[in-house]
């Protein structure tokens, strides 16, 4: 069937992929079944999807994903911590419990913590009325569940996620994750795909960040050039919460990122990052909507792209400060440096504020390489692309030198570096490349 | 030289009074249509108006258009549903007789002009200033139509350039905005009564600022002036708008158009004063100014300049654009745009790079105040064809109270690698320091909001003509009575 | 007088931005050992002679030949002319975000080195180096983890010039107003760095507008440019001639 058709015939269709959910599951999705009918298949006319085309999958004809076999070759994993195994978003074993973290799948966790997820289930992803929030929600047949209880401390998750793509798939991944107050969580995660065909994936994810507890996620998104990734993540903060997001899209057809930070609590403090370097046909979209609800709370978006072949790369952030939340703080950065004739960037950083007593700006800028730098590192004898290189890895490294983890610093760096010059192949290389260059993140 | 002075102080003495004191109501005999508008009221236009029969194909065709079209719904505004039936589309004052000299204009006319501080008469030659006065539809009055004509500019009512140069109306007219634009676009050609024609041959540099003045002063009337200016090869003019409108307890509807055509090396400098009756205190009332301003550089190397001071209107949607296809050419956009009580304003430009090397400039400095909402809204689109365009953008926004609303949506597409955009924005209250500042230097709290809005405005400010500059100045206080402490 | 080959020689050189004729013949000798200062009002077209001889896009050379140690330096791009041994002290150091002074500085430091066949330097090595240089030139030690010359002072920018002179070692070293927007303190510490680095083997070529950076960089050679020509040619008091009478007054008695 054409992935659009799972759009219009979404009321029919769910029941045979809903799996078995409790009623208040079966209700949520149910009501997002009817959304997506009633909205339809994301169209240009949309604000949101204006500078996006979505043509390459509308009419694709794609089969949900399972449970694929054959995809867990290779330790997609550093280190010491949690490790989280996924295929097509389903993480491969039900339910562990490891250094007080229970995690699992999602239809494991309606049967050992109900309460807890109906507690949380869906709470955040209304602030979004996009439909692919509501397609996602119609069709996830499972999830990762991660609750990180009082008295965990510190913490650091790995998830790896292998999306198969050796025959056209769609899939619908879904997380809820619940760090309760005064814990330190970090939480790396990978999406890669494995085969040549296309994919059409989305992932709703929603995170509650409760009082004093740090979250710190990062993600790489490592595909082939034909697939998808529509993510929206959900991340409401809560008093003296602090929220770091690093996000990577290195290689995929269309990655597409939407964050949505509910800062509820006062003083909470969320920072929010991102590099793309979109090549070939790829589309990047970052859009990022962060709203102060509360007294005193700050936020940071720093962006940056750059955009080669005949790439496309949207920036859309937006900075909502609600009636009474003064002393807020919110910034937000978004440069583009366009490599080639074909390339577009289109950069859309919002405010809208509703109280006085606020500091907030933004800047963007868009251009090509500096020339004059270019010509004042050739006067010292660097040779012109070697100089070329040493910028585009220093713009990059302007976010990259934002990650507090060396180690994971490191890796990026790699990635991206390898991104710059072409040398990073799409899927499972990813893992390649961490063999090849000996990099352990806990050496 | 009598003076630019004395007139300066007449401008601040009538402009200082309190509250929005250009709410009087003139007592002029106008004859109107009936309510509502369809085909036959826009035959009817046409026809009390002797246009020839392009000009009303042109209107019915934008009318049938406009009969398709919704309103646009994306600004950031609380828009209440405008029956666009229960408006009346036509007014004029009757004329008593036809005018030969300013002796023969309605006094109470003049009158009105008096009050609001714009001389019509040849005492404002000493300040340079030509003047078309539009009151509800009608143009009233040109002024200095002979001295401009000397050097070869025309400057007249639309309608008489209708009569006059058809050629030039029917090349230019809708070239810039076309009828399909947008809504109110449409609905402007459909049933446009006046407005001004300005005409500038090659290499001719007007030796006097033009300037016209909006006023709505019949009930229940929308105003639809139509502008086109025109400046060929190497010419140069600067425009004035103002505009005012009686205080009255319902909504009235402006929806004008302005097109502006620079040929090569040709500059144009539009300026607006924008006090529209901006409704009470309780958000009752007040004018719905939805415009339509665009301009092309169409010839290399030549230069569009908007300024405007945006104080009035219940609602303002306005976006002064500009398309740069001309190589070289240069477009500025210079904005201060204040808010008070319940005024909503969604209001900023377009840049259009087509042209190598093109460059544009935008300063937005918005201040809100009262429950206002005030929204920068702007759009620079670098096109491919645009190499070395540039752009630097600056949007700053001013909060003056918790209940109101600062909202900045900067737009930036680009689609040429060789360009470069360069976009910056802030919003906050007005600093406590600054203000802590003054105070001990012994200024009250309002003049020192005073002082420090008109620095913050200052960049904006001094792109106007002097005098129009000093009565913005004024403006600004006025519209933020009451907004401190 | 020197005989050797000279290490910079142009001859009639002429230049253009677009249609605009900047340089309109220009002939200059430069032996290893010397200084030289090129003074001028503004505009005449001092800058643009660095710029075209270090290669700079956008300048046309209409007519003319440069030679550099005997080589065509008008057919090398702007790094080969760098590593052959010709260094230009920017009038404005531009600011490079991302890129480190270290990364930028050992970039430079082995694409010299692997033009003269060497390996590329040791971290160790080049630290040491760097300190060294840095120590010499008085630069400040925060600024060797800052991006290039982002956040400088114009005193550290033109210090930073100096300093990356001092790693490089050219044979020929052009200084671009460096004494532009100086106080007198930083006007003499980079004075003081650029006469340490004299040497038989390498010259300098001095641009400035004012006679003032002279007194503590002395010429061999004074050259008075005016309207895209070097007018006048002399000694070290030659300045002090121009000091005295101005710019005006000496052009017309060339004239």
């Amino acid at each position: 069937m054409k992935w659009t058709d799972y759009f219009s015939k979404a009321p029919a269709l769910w029941p045979d992929m809903a799996g078995k959910w409790p009623v208040f599951i079966q209700k949520v999705k149910e009501m997002a079944a009817d959304e997506t009918a009633r909205k339809g298949f994301p169209h240009a006319r949309l604000e949101a999807w204006r500078k996006t085309s979505l043509k390459s999958w509308q009419n694709a004809r794609v089969e949900p994903a399972g449970m694929s076999n054959g995809l867990d070759n290779g330790n997609p994993f550093w280190g010491d911590a949690v490790h989280i195994r996924m295929v097509n978003g389903i993480p491969l074993k039900p339910w562990q419990t490891e250094n007080g973290v229970q995690f699992g799948r999602l239809s494991e966790a309606v049967q050992r913590l109900p309460g807890l997820v109906e507690e949380y289930f869906g709470r955040l992803h209304a602030m979004s009325d996009d439909v692919v929030t509501d397609f996602n929600t119609t069709y996830f047949s499972d999830g990762l569940f991660v609750y990180v209880p009082a008295g965990t401390g510190s913490v650091r998750l790995e998830w790896a996620n292998a999306i198969d793509a050796r025959k056209a798939y769609m899939w619908n991944g879904r997380m809820l994750v619940i760090v309760e107050p005064d814990n330190r969580v970090e939480m790396t995660g990978l999406d890669f795909s494995e085969g040549k065909a296309l994919s059409a994936g989305t992932r709703v994810v929603e995170i509650f960040v409760k009082e004093n507890a740090v979250f710190r996620s990062y993600g790489w998104q490592q595909f082939n050039d034909v697939s998808a990734l529509i993510a929206h993540q959900f991340i409401s903060a809560s008093e003296n919460a602090r929220v770091d997001v690093f996000n990577f899209p290195l290689n995929g057809g269309l990655l597409r990122e939407e964050i949505w930070a509910d800062i509820t609590g006062s003083k909470a403090r969320v920072n929010l990052h991102g590099f793309y370097a979109p090549t070939g046909r790829q589309q990047t979209d970052e859009r990022i909507f962060v709203a102060h609800g509360a007294v005193g709370s700050y936020s940071h978006q720093q962006y940056k792209g750059l955009i080669d072949g005949h790439a496309k790369a949207l920036f859309n952030g937006r900075i909502l400060v609600r009636p009474g939340a003064q002393q807020t703080n919110a910034y937000q950065k978004n440069d583009n440096i366009l490599l080639s004739d074909d390339a577009r960037a289109h950069s859309q950083p919002f405010l809208e504020i509703y109280a006085d007593d606020v500091s907030c700006s933004h800047g963007s800028t868009t251009g090509s390489l500096d020339a004059e730098a270019l010509f004042y590192m050739q006067q010292r004898g660097i040779s012109h692309k070697a100089a070329r290189r040493l910028m585009l890895y220093g713009f990059a490294d302007e976010v990259i030198g934002q990650i507090p983890d060396e180690h994971l610093q490191k890796f990026t760096r790699r990635l991206v570096r390898a991104k710059i010059d072409g040398a990073l192949r799409p899927g499972m290389d990813i893992l390649a490349l961490n063999k090849e260059q000996n990099l352990s993140l806990t050496e | 030289m009598k003076d630019k002075q004395a007139h300066q102080d007449e401008v601040l003495k009538e402009i200082t009074g309190r509250d929005y004191q250009f709410g009087f109501e003139a007592d002029i005999e106008t004859e109107t249509f009936p309510k509502g508008l369809n085909e036959d009221i826009v035959r009817r236009i046409s026809a009390v108006r002797g246009e020839p029969d392009w000009v009303l194909e042109f209107r019915l065709k934008a009318f049938r258009a406009w009969q398709k079209m919704e309103p646009p719904t994306w600004p950031h505004l609380d828009l209440p549903e405008i029956d666009f039936q229960d408006l009346i589309y036509y007014a004029r004052p009757k004329p008593k007789k036809k005018l030969n000299s300013l002796d023969e204009v309605d006094p109470e006319i003049l009158d009105i002009y008096n009050r609001l501080g714009i001389p019509l008469e040849e005492q404002k030659a000493l300040a340079g200033v030509a003047v078309d006065a539009v009151l509800d539809s009608v143009s009233v009055k040109t002024t200095f139509q002979e001295e401009l004509r000397k050097h070869g500019i025309i400057f007249c009512p639309i309608s008489e350039a209708i009569r006059n140069y058809p050629e030039l109306v029917r090349k230019y007219l809708g070239s810039v905005v076309p009828y399909s634009d947008n809504f109110y676009a449409a609905l402007n050609l459909a049933v446009f009564t006046d407005g001004s024609f300005v005409f500038v041959p090659k290499g001719v540099r007007s030796p006097m600022e033009l300037s016209s003045y909006f006023r709505i002063n019949a009930r229940g009337t929308g105003q639809f002036e139509r502008t086109l200016v025109i400046v060929e090869e190497g010419g140069y003019v600067s425009y004035l708008e103002g505009c005012t409108a009686p205080q009255r307890d319902e909504n009235q509807l402006h929806a004008a158009v302005v097109e502006l055509i620079a040929h090569k090396d040709a500059e144009i400098k539009y300026s607006t004063v924008q006090n529209w009756y901006p409704g009470d205190k309780e958000g009752k009332g007040g004018i719905f100014n939805f415009v339509t301003k665009r301009g092309i550089c169409l010839g290399d190397r030549s230069k569009i300049s908007w300024t405007q001071v945006e104080t009035g209107s219940a609602i303002t949607w306005k976006y002064p654009s500009t398309i740069l296809k001309g190589d070289d050419s240069v477009a500025e956009f210079y904005s201060v745009a204040v808010t008070n009580n319940r005024q909503q304003a969604d209001t900023g430009t377009k840049m259009i790079h087509i042209g190598r090397n093109t460059r544009s400039t935008i300063i937005s400095k918005g201040i809100s105040a009262g429950q206002s909402q005030n929204t920068y809204r702007g759009q620079v689109h670098i096109k491919k064809s645009a190499t070395g365009a540039r752009n630097y953008s600056v949007c700053d926004s001013l909060l003056m109270g918790d209940q109101c609303g600062a909202h900045t949506f900067p737009y930036i597409d680009i689609e040429n690698a060789r360009s470069t955009v360069e976009h910056e924005a802030t919003t906050s209250k007005i600093s406590e320091d600054q203000l802590f500042y003054l105070q001990q230097r012994g200024l009250d709290e309002e003049s020192a909001v005073n002082m420090i809005v008109n620095g913050y405005a200052k960049e904006v400010l001094r792109q106007l003509p002097m005098e129009f500059a000093v009565e913005a100045q004024k403006l600004l206080e006025i519209s933020l009575e009451g907004s401190v402490g | 007088m020197n005989k050797q080959t000279p290490l910079l020689e142009i001859k009639d050189l002429h230049a253009a931005i677009g249609d605009k004729e900047i340089l309109k013949g220009v002939d200059l000798r430069i032996f290893p050992g010397e200084v030289h200062a090129i003074m001028g009002p503004n505009g005449t077209g001092k800058s643009t002679l660095a710029y075209v001889l270090a290669g700079r896009e956008g300048y046309e050379v209409t007519r003319g030949e440069v030679l550099f140690n005997g080589k065509n330096l008008l057919e090398m791009s702007p790094d080969e002319r760098a590593l052959e041994g010709l260094f230009l002290s920017f009038q404005y150091p531009v600011e490079i975000p991302g890129v480190s002074m270290t990364n930028f500085m050992k970039a430079a430091i082995d694409a010299k080195r692997k033009y003269h066949g060497q390996e590329p330097i040791k971290p160790g090595e080049f630290l040491r180096l760097y300190r060294e240089k840095q120590d010499m030139i008085g630069l400040p030690e925060r600024i060797r983890n800052r991006a290039v010359n982002e956040g400088f002072s114009g005193g550290e920018k033109k210090r930073n010039e100096i300093f990356q002179l001092a790693m490089l070692e050219p044979l020929l070293a052009i200084l671009d107003e460096t004494d532009s927007g100086l106080d007198i303190d930083a006007l003499r510490a980079v004075a003081e760095g650029v006469n340490r680095l004299r040497r038989p083997d390498n010259a300098f070529l001095v641009i400035t507008h004012y006679q003032r950076l002279l007194n503590h960089i002395v010429p061999d050679y004074v050259h008075i440019m005016h309207d895209g020509r070097i007018v006048r040619s002399g000694d070290k008091d030659l300045a002090l001639e121009l000091e005295e009478k101005g710019y005006r007054q000496l052009a017309r008695q060339n004239a």
